[in-house]
């Protein structure tokens, strides 16, 4: 297995994958309705789109499935569950650590500051 | 209901996914799909599909290049411009494809209008194929279902010498075949056959295959529950009362019952010991048709009461069988002919003089479908998938113009990419993609609407007597298809604008203002509209030409009066009646459904006229000689088993004689009415009342000749046919007729009542009146009116929306132009008589080529037409008439517009 640090940096989508699962297993719609929430409309995760990218967590050893079962808000069906693996939690923090370099660096703080209402 | 079938197009598009994702995240990509359909309802399908179709194509393409390129994707910001770079080694290859067309989603995107309209029209297009070839692919293209290796089956029909004819099989015939092929690894016989399943009480009528005990075997299906025919079972006569349950029937009648195997079930009146259930996705030889039970063919005295298994000249059994292995179709149907010909020529057969002729056979695929009706219906579905693939060209066609008009547009974004150092195949390439993406969804989109319109086609009713199962969906297949042309059109119709697009010269046009159009490009959409509106137009005059032979085949004389006619096919054999008690029961009926209120006379016929249904049999004319026999010998007739009440029950009008009457019966000396095509053939120089005729030994004597009507076709030409008594038949299938006063569709309940006062158990028979049942007849002309109706008007649709946007855009370039005009002086009428004269052009030109074009491709439809010629003035001109005042509609506003505009604003214009 390679280097935690030689899967950074992470997609946008990979990394608000992993944060939607520190609190908690989630099957496939619930994690995509979270980040929904999380971005506010801005990244909407399809059914095609969302598996290719937990097939890439799960190869990496960032994932893993847990069994199946019930979900709480869907009838009986059972629903295969994700985790997030000690792995996972060790890149998603480095991926934290990253960004929080990059908005603490000088030209980010310029940026934003034309945000801000004059 | 949208769910069904938009779950359905999902799972089938996770199918497209390589096998190894599918596996992995099939399933769930599923469920997440059903619950974002909960959700959302429409708007999820309308991102979940392009999403998983976009999904499939990178998975496909990493698994083809098997590195990883998701990780190396780039710079995860997006860019406008992709690289400009180009080469060819795989991982390379593969990331600018991916780059073309994460740019081309973007560009598409960004322009909802323009992908909206192209979306939409290249799935009509798209939709019209796949909805033709859904049909095509369910009627005839699948091979029967559920049968292991179906290539390797072929039907086998016993046919003339010179490959003409085409003749049922006897028993013996089909004891002869069986053990002198070679070819074969076995041959199988079957037959439909008529029977009443019930455990006690009233029973149900179904329809029963016959089958040789080798059946399921040569087939090579194992059982869902119990098993199949054994060997004795396919061999001793009359021992073995057993059944087989098709699946669906043993779901219907027996709730599914898993301790069916081994019970008594009542067929056809006697005790017969359920031995197995068949699986479910078969359904006998002829998918289309409902089998409900499958019964061996030694118990045929029982289930075919008055049928003779041993005889040569009786031919009713259809046979199949399996190659043996590496024998080709072509060598196993010249053994077949060989054997044939010994078992027609070997005098200690006995084969009748009548089937002397049959030395031949044939060896075809099998196909679920009767191999004589096979050939036609694909030629008419291959006539209407070419024209539906009219009407996706007409679309494509659209798509390419506005291809081509919008990459005037972006002529200085393309110039720009050229300055700075983009290849003109790179760029070619991205614009391709661009197209071919436009193409997919659309076809996507295309495939939800076939789903639609195979379901609104599936709910055309069928007159029919008999059960019709058909699952038109579209299924993987089809989907494929579909995809397939889209993809080819999309490169196909994206080329000519992407080539056009990057021929420029970059220095005039970064400095030019935009405005104005090349020569070249202007006439290739001229080009593209004088197409458009010539296969419309040969679309319409098809649709007209069936119209016409609708409206013709509905006013053919067809010599009896259909109108209320209430009628039933019955068949008491089944419930256990041999034929004595048959023909009283009949009698009986006949008798008690007069007197119920309203009718007013009731007949009996073994076949409905004008059903496409007919029969034949074997009579011989003292003073005749059939062609290429001796004198007096025996030849065939098309006849009818009717009784005393038809002629009066249909209002068939007798020429000379009379008809038959109910005490003919009584009468020692057996008679028979004929057609006057038959005195007129058979008896030229005499009356033919009074002649006698030979029929099954005995002599039968003409009392009556009816005037011709129409029996197994509406446009056949009058042909020899013979009434023969029913009674002179010991079999006991028939069809009732009742003429009544009022409304015939309501006479139903009362018949089954009278029914059931002489014996309760008889199943309830299904109803129907004779001018449905005829109306089969021209069930052909009626799919087709609805089909290139439809086709028709979108063709023309999309044509109008095609002219509408080529003079539209002409227009905008011109503004200028036309401002100076009408600055010099030019009436607005003038500039409107221009824009209207310009296309009107081009429409008259198109109509010119869409005319010639009509002629030479109508005559393709001749027998469908029912003498209608294929040049009728009547069809033609209305098209043309249609066509062009649709034209002259999609010309008058961008007319309108031009004459309208100020010359000031326009030479201010940029």
């Amino acid at each position: 297995m390679p280097d935690a640090r030689s899967l950074l940096p992470l997609k946008p989508v990979e990394y608000l994958v992993l944060l939607a699962l520190v609190e908690g297993e989630q099957h496939g719609y619930a994690l995509a309705k979270e980040i929904d929430e999380r971005t506010e409309g801005v990244v909407r995760l399809e059914p095609g789109n969302l598996y290719r990218v937990i097939r890439r967590l799960v190869d990496d050893g960032l994932v893993a499935p847990a069994a199946r079962r019930a979900a709480p808000d869907a009838d009986d069906e059972r629903r295969r569950y994700y985790a997030i693996t000690a792995r996972g939690q060790r890149v998603a923090a480095l991926e934290g650590e990253r960004l929080r370099a990059l908005l603490a660096s000088r030209p980010a703080r310029i940026l934003a500051r034309t945000l801000r209402p004059a | 209901m949208r769910r069904a079938w938009s779950e359905r197009v999902f799972a089938a598009l996770v199918r497209c996914y390589p096998r190894e994702f599918r596996e992995r995240y099939g399933v769930e990509m599923q469920e997440f799909y059903r619950d974002a359909l909960r959700e959302n309802g429409a708007r999820a399908w309308m991102r979940a599909i392009p999403d998983a179709l976009l999904g499939a194509a990178r998975e496909r393409a990493r698994e083809a290049f098997s590195s990883r390129p998701e990780r190396s994707e780039g710079p995860a910001v997006a860019v406008a411009v992709p690289h400009l770079s180009y080469t060819t080694t795989g991982d390379g290859m593969l990331q600018s494809i991916l780059q073309d067309l994460s740019f081309a989603t973007r560009i598409i995107r960004k322009n909802p209008l323009f992908t909206g309209v192209a979306v939409l029209v290249i799935a009509l297009g798209t939709g019209a194929v796949s909805t033709i070839f859904s049909i095509a692919n369910a009627v005839v293209l699948q091979p029967v279902p559920g049968v292991t290796h179906a290539n390797e089956l072929v039907n086998i029909e016993r046919m003339h010498g010179d490959g003409s004819g085409s003749l049922s099989a006897s028993y013996p015939y089909y004891e002869q075949l069986s053990q002198r092929s070679r070819s074969m690894s076995g041959i199988a016989a079957w037959s439909m056959v008529n029977i009443t399943v019930s455990t006690g009480g009233e029973g149900v009528a179904g329809l029963g295959n016959i089958v040789s005990g080798n059946y399921f075997r040569v087939l090579d299906i194992k059982p869902f529950l119990g098993r199949f025919f054994s060997a004795e079972e396919g061999s001793v006569r009359g021992a073995s009362p057993v059944v087989v349950l098709s699946h669906a029937f043993w779901l219907r009648r027996f709730g599914g019952d898993s301790g069916i195997v081994g019970k008594p079930v009542l067929v056809n009146g006697r005790s017969y010991t359920v031995i197995g259930v068949s699986p479910a996705r078969f359904s006998g030889l002829y998918p289309m048709l409902r089998t409900d039970a499958f019964v061996p063919l030694m118990m045929q005295e029982h289930l075919r009461p008055g049928g003779r298994l041993d005889s040569q000249g009786s031919a009713w059994l259809e046979l199949f069988g399996r190659l043996a292995p590496g024998t080709s179709r072509e060598a196993a149907a010249k053994e077949l002919a060989a054997v044939t010909k010994q078992v027609t020529e070997d005098p200690s057969t006995g084969t009748p003089s009548f089937m002397k002729d049959f030395t031949g056979a044939k060896v075809t695929r099998v196909s679920g479908l009767p191999s004589d009706a096979a050939g036609a219906v694909m030629g008419f579905f291959a006539v209407l998938l070419v024209l539906a693939g009219v009407v996706l060209l007409i679309a494509s066609v659209n798509v390419a113009s506005m291809l081509l008009a919008r990459s005037v547009v972006r002529r200085r974004e393309i110039a720009v990419r050229v300055a700075l150092g983009a290849g003109r195949a790179r760029l070619i390439r991205q614009l391709l993609t661009e197209s071919t993406l436009l193409f997919v969804l659309g076809g996507g989109a295309g495939a939800l609407l076939a789903e639609y319109g195979t379901r609104v086609l599936a709910r055309i009713e069928l007159p029919v007597d008999v059960p019709l199962v058909l699952d038109v969906s579209p299924d993987a297949r089809v989907l494929g298809v579909t995809l397939f042309i889209a993809l080819v059109t999309g490169i196909v119709f994206g080329l000519a604008p992407a080539m056009q697009g990057t021929r420029q010269d970059i220095a005039t046009t970064l400095r030019a203002s935009g405005a104005g159009a090349g020569q070249r490009r202007s006439r290739m959409r001229n080009a593209l509209v004088i197409g458009q509106v010539a296969m419309s137009l040969l679309l319409l005059t098809v649709s007209g030409l069936f119209v016409r032979a609708l409206d013709k085949g509905r006013k053919v004389e067809i010599g009896f009066d259909a109108t209320n006619v209430a009628v039933a096919a019955l068949d008491v054999s089944t419930s256990g009646y041999d034929s004595t008690r048959s023909s009283a029961f009949y009698g009986q009926l006949a008798e008690r459904v007069s007197a119920i209120p309203g009718v007013t006379s009731v007949g009996f016929a073994r076949v409905l006229p004008l059903s496409m249904n007919n029969m034949g049999t074997a009579i011989s004319i003292p003073a005749y000689t059939p062609p290429g026999q001796a004198m007096g010998a025996d030849f065939n007739v098309t006849n009818n088993l009717v009784d005393a009440g038809f002629f009066t029950a249909t209002r068939l009008p007798m020429a000379r004689g009379r008809a038959l009457s109910a005490d003919d019966r009584a009468r020692s000396a057996p008679v028979a009415v004929v057609n006057e095509a038959f005195a007129k053939q058979y008896f030229p120089n005499a009356d033919a009342v009074g002649q006698a005729i030979g029929y099954n030994g005995a002599s039968v004597t003409i009392v009556g000749v009816a005037r011709n009507a129409k029996n197994g076709k509406l446009n056949e030409d009058p042909e020899p046919f013979l009434y023969l008594p029913m009674w002179f038949d010991g079999r006991s299938a028939t069809n009732i007729l009742v003429r009544t006063a009022g409304d015939a569709s309501v006479m139903g309940p009362a018949i089954t009542r009278a029914m059931h006062e002489i014996d309760p158990i008889l199943p309830p028979p299904t109803y129907t009146t004779l001018q449905k049942s005829i109306s089969v007849a021209l069930l052909p002309q009626r799919f087709a009116v609805a089909v290139t109706g439809a086709l028709g008007i979108l063709g023309l649709l999309l044509a109008a929306v095609g002219l509408y946007g080529v003079l539209s855009f002409s227009i905008m370039q011109r503004t200028r132009e036309i401002g100076v005009r009408v600055a010099l002086g030019a009436l607005r009428m003038d500039v409107f008589r221009l824009v209207v004269g310009e296309g009107m052009t081009l429409v008259g030109i198109g109509i010119g080529i869409g005319l010639a074009l009509s002629l030479g491709a109508s005559q393709a439809l001749r027998t469908f037409l029912f003498g209608v010629s294929p040049a009728d003035p009547v069809a033609l001109l209305g098209t043309v008439v249609l066509l062009a005042a649709t034209a002259l509609v999609a010309c008058y506003i961008p007319a309108r517009r031009a004459a309208g505009v100020e010359p000031i604003v326009a030479l201010r214009q940029e």
